[in-house]
């Protein structure tokens, strides 16, 4: 499997009036042909400006890509011509958000936004463009698409409004899907099917998936590998498997044991002390060590990339790599 | 046995639309004992928030009856009724919203005691220091604004404020659910103190399963306006009777990827 996408040591600033917000400082990952990566982070850490780093959807300024390329198509993504850059986003790289009402057209009716990637991109009729757009629909589970093409959004159900907007990212059959929480508001149980949707699409369509998150459980089921994000860094990468099962970085250790489980109650959830590092104002070492409980003097000095620490598997803990923990 | 603190009788809350009438709470029986932590889960719509609504007397009754502390809420008048209100209080799901941006910390815990509290200057400087402390907020914050804190500081300032005047029963709506993971348990911790401690009755309102089942004793499950399984913690995840408690239990996120993946499958 080769890759298709190839970020190297993206570096993202935003320059702000207090200062500059160092949101991803160094992230470097690969994604396969037909393979789902889970990006895994609280708020802040630097997931979704990374998706959005590589579409070039930031605000610019205050953002700024400081050093990094992203190699997809034989093209960089983060140096290619506006013109290059359009004929990718939507046609061969499509994102879906976390809000489904904003990211549609109120006025507009649905059939009319799920149709548009055809007309704008795909050079084909009209109709043509309506019919495949309904046929888009009916895939990803919406009932009497052809119908309900002439529904506006508000007429939609949350869940449903997302699969309208999965529907119009998939429409030019592109090879990588960006999904930024996608089920981040919805229900459980409407989670779980656009989860299952997405899987099923995945495997139908040998796309790659990027699917960012907040939610470790969501990653669980769907993604062959995951990445775990801290401060702008990442700083664990291994088989979804592997990492459920042998977490290598103290990081992702104490976010397993925060989460309340369905299976048994747990007397204690352990409570990670302390808030995440002010982007503005980094420090010195590892950005976890102040709220570390296995951190050493060392920690708070060096700050290490993310290594080999197994098979396939990357830690970027300093203990970890010393074979101490 | 004692007396439940707190007894729901068929109670109705209908809401008169222009040409339907929609039935958010549609029969609803359940009891509360002192110091019991009962879990209200269910989806978007189903009810919980206007139930939960209904018993803080925020939203008024369609028909049934609401009990406290064996006095019908429904039937007390506007002034009978703030002589109940410190001993019930909620906190809200979103921190950002629910406190007055234009109040410091210490003015937000004060404004309970001097309502209610009958107290001078000098108790209400002392009882906020201590509520301070009892969530975790050092005491040089109690001059700074909301803005100035983050999400999990602010969930903390509200839940001081609930316990200013001891409260019997807190009605907690998706407390946990806007907070990142590592403060999240921060918050659940707390609350889980704080209940032992003070031997509160809570009504945890959640459409997390995870979070219920750390904290309740007891659950119900609402779809549709309705309660369609009720049990004790262990049973009812342990054995759920119900298809619509099984469905949402199947699409609760586990950290297992092998039972993750066959619940995916489940929904393919």
């Amino acid at each position: 499997m080769g890759l298709l996408l190839d970020i190297r040591n993206l570096r993202v600033h935003f320059h702000t009036r207090n200062g500059v917000a160092r949101a991803v400082e160094g992230v470097s990952f690969g994604i396969a042909t037909g393979e789902t990566v889970g990006l895994v982070g609280e708020s802040g850490s630097g997931k979704s400006v990374t998706a959005y780093a590589l579409l070039r959807l930031l605000p610019m300024p205050p953002g700024r890509i400081e050093s990094g390329g992203a190699h997809f198509d034989g093209l960089d993504l983060l140096r290619c011509s506006n013109a290059e850059l359009r004929r990718i986003r939507g046609r061969r790289i499509a994102m879906i958000f976390q809000d489904p009402m904003t990211a549609l057209n109120p006025y507009k009716t649905i059939g009319d936004q799920v149709s548009e990637p055809l007309r704008v991109h795909g050079r084909c009729s009209r109709a043509e463009a309506w019919t495949r757009a309904a046929e888009t629909m009916e895939s990803v589970g919406v009932p009497n698409a052809s119908e309900r093409m002439r529904s506006y959004p508000h007429e939609f159900s949350g869940g449903m409004r997302q699969r309208a907007t999965i529907a119009m990212a998939l429409m030019m059959q592109p090879a990588l899907l960006l999904a930024d929480e996608p089920t981040t508001a919805l229900d459980t149980t409407v989670q779980a099917q656009l989860l299952a949707l997405i899987a099923r699409q995945q495997r139908a369509r040998n796309l790659s998936v990027l699917l960012i998150t907040h939610n470790l459980g969501v990653v669980a089921g769907v993604c062959d590998r995951v990445l775990v994000m801290y401060a702008g860094r990442l700083v664990e990468s291994a088989p979804t498997v592997v990492l459920f099962r042998h977490p290598r970085h103290p990081y992702t250790q104490a976010l397993m044991s925060a989460v309340p489980s369905v299976d048994a109650a747990r007397e204690k959830l352990y409570a990670i002390p302390g808030m995440p590092p002010d982007p503005v104002q980094p420090r010195d070492g590892c950005p976890f060590a102040p709220r570390c409980a296995q951190a050493v003097e060392e920690c708070n000095r060096e700050n290490p990339c993310l290594r080999p620490v197994g098979e396939d598997h990357a830690s970027a803990c300093l203990r970890v790599q010393r074979g101490e923990l | 046995m004692n007396l439940p603190l707190l007894e729901i009788e068929s109670v109705k809350v209908h809401f008169a639309r222009r040409s339907s009438c929609i039935r958010a709470v549609d029969g609803v029986d359940l009891s509360l004992a002192e110091g019991e932590v009962l879990g209200l889960v269910g989806e978007s719509g189903c009810g919980k928030t206007t139930l939960a609504r209904a018993v803080m007397r925020l939203t008024p009754l369609t028909a049934g009856r609401i009990r406290f502390e064996g006095k019908d809420l429904a039937s007390l008048t506007r002034r009978a009724m703030n002589r109940f209100r410190p001993r019930l209080q909620m906190i809200f799901q979103d921190p950002y919203s629910s406190l007055n941006p234009r109040m410091t910390v210490y003015d937000t815990l004060a404004e309970p005691l001097r309502v209610h509290g009958r107290m001078v200057r000098r108790e209400v400087v002392g009882r906020v220091a201590q509520l301070m402390e009892q969530v975790g907020l050092a005491r040089r914050f109690a001059r700074k604004y909301p803005h100035e804190f983050s999400g999990g500081q602010r969930q903390r300032i509200a839940i001081a404020r609930a316990l200013a005047l001891e409260p019997r029963l807190v009605i907690a709506d998706e407390p946990v659910s806007a907070l990142d993971v590592s403060v999240q348990a921060q918050i659940l911790n707390l609350l889980t103190d704080l209940i032992r401690a003070h031997g509160l009755a809570l009504i945890l309102v959640s459409h997390d399963l995870a979070v219920v089942r750390h904290l309740s004793h007891r659950v119900a499950v609402m779809h549709m306006g309705r309660i369609v399984e009720m049990g004790t913690t262990a049973t009812l995840f342990d054995e759920p009777r119900h298809p619509y408690t099984r469905t949402l239990l199947e699409a609760t996120p586990v950290l297992d990827p092998m039972r993750a993946r066959a619940n995916l499958l489940r929904n393919t």
